[in-house]
């Protein structure tokens, strides 16, 4: 399996760049899956979801406090668009400062579950992005990834290859 | 290493952004501005939100995370409070003079008397001036010309 990061250019601006992630064979970004996936049931929430994304990316940039931090490891990056008790829906990202948000994928999150192991679906989102979020830090290290000077942009290779693994 | 990001348009994410109506958006882009500003006037007082909370003598830590998300829909009190305690400016109270701006357009127009006389007629200063229907005639004409006027208007 590969996957590459492309930078979502309907909710990136001057403040912060939104990029997702394309699976190889697939022909829609983790995002937009996400969308698909949850429009029949929350349109509501997802309209508000990407309407915050694009004033993330062109008014207020990514700053810490419209996410909710610390749901990967220690450092990872790994976050969610802040979601409210009430609210059914959330959304995985990784985070590189204000300027850059990588949008993975999500899911209804159900009031009964107390850990995000006990939800299969959330937890293989959010594992998928923790691990990416290695393998781009493992990149930067290599100088195989860098940021352009506004660090609003990835510059180098942005795909990264798991059939080693496979 | 100079491998320029992919951009990617979706129809996807433009059709949802489509579908948002201007007042949502406006509402939305607002609640965010608003939260980035609270979260800088607790950032310039060096205050962590136990700070707050203690401030404005509230004991539970999720509200802050709550009013800094960037969707809480404050009340006025709540707003009150945060200005009173941060020392900033939230809601803007104060009636300022409405900046009223007039403009008037003169016309300037010189009137001018002309005394003609039957000797007058064929002589190449009226060539010019157009209609002359009488001994006398009232000319108008702007500023532009008045040095044909001035010319014009001997006695």
């Amino acid at each position: 399996m590969k996957c590459r990061l492309v930078k979502l250019d309907d909710l990136s601006g001057k403040k912060a760049s939104v990029y997702s992630i394309i699976i190889s064979g697939e022909s829609e970004t983790l995002y937009e899956k996400f969308i698909q996936e949850n429009l029949g049931s929350f349109k509501s929430e997802l309209l508000d979801i990407n309407t915050r994304l694009n004033v993330i990316g062109k008014r207020t940039g990514a700053r810490d406090h419209f996410f909710k931090s610390n749901e990967g490891k220690f450092g990872d990056g790994i976050c969610a668009l802040y979601d409210d008790p009430e609210k059914h829906l959330r959304l995985y990202c990784i985070k590189f400062w204000t300027q850059i948000v990588v949008l993975g994928g999500g899911g209804p999150k159900f009031k009964n579950i107390r850990a995000l192991q006990e939800d299969e679906k959330l937890t293989k989102e959010n594992y998928f992005l923790r691990d990416l979020s290695k393998r781009i830090t493992e990149k930067i290290l290599e100088k195989d990834i860098a940021f352009s000077s506004d660090y609003l942009n990835f510059i180098g290779d942005l795909e990264f290859n798991y059939e080693d693994e496979d | 290493m100079k491998m320029k990001t992919e951009i990617y348009r979706s129809s996807i994410i433009s059709n949802l952004l489509k579908e948002t109506s201007p007042e949502e958006s406006e509402r939305i882009e607002k609640r965010m501005i608003l939260a980035a500003k609270i979260d800088k006037a607790i950032k310039a007082k060096r205050w962590k939100k136990q700070d707050l909370l203690k401030a404005l003598n509230k004991d539970n830590p999720s509200i802050i995370t709550k009013w800094l998300s960037g969707t809480h829909n404050f009340t006025t009190d709540t707003l009150f409070d945060l200005e009173r305690v941060l020392g900033v400016n939230l809601i803007n109270l104060e009636e300022k003079p409405q900046k009223i701006s007039t403009s008037y357009h003169f016309e300037v127009k010189q009137r001018v008397l002309l005394k003609l006389t039957s000797n007058d007629f064929g002589n190449n200063i009226y060539a010019n001036l157009g209609r002359v229907d009488g001994l006398e005639q009232a000319y108008q004409s702007s500023f532009a010309s008045s040095q044909e006027n001035q010319l014009v208007a001997r006695a």
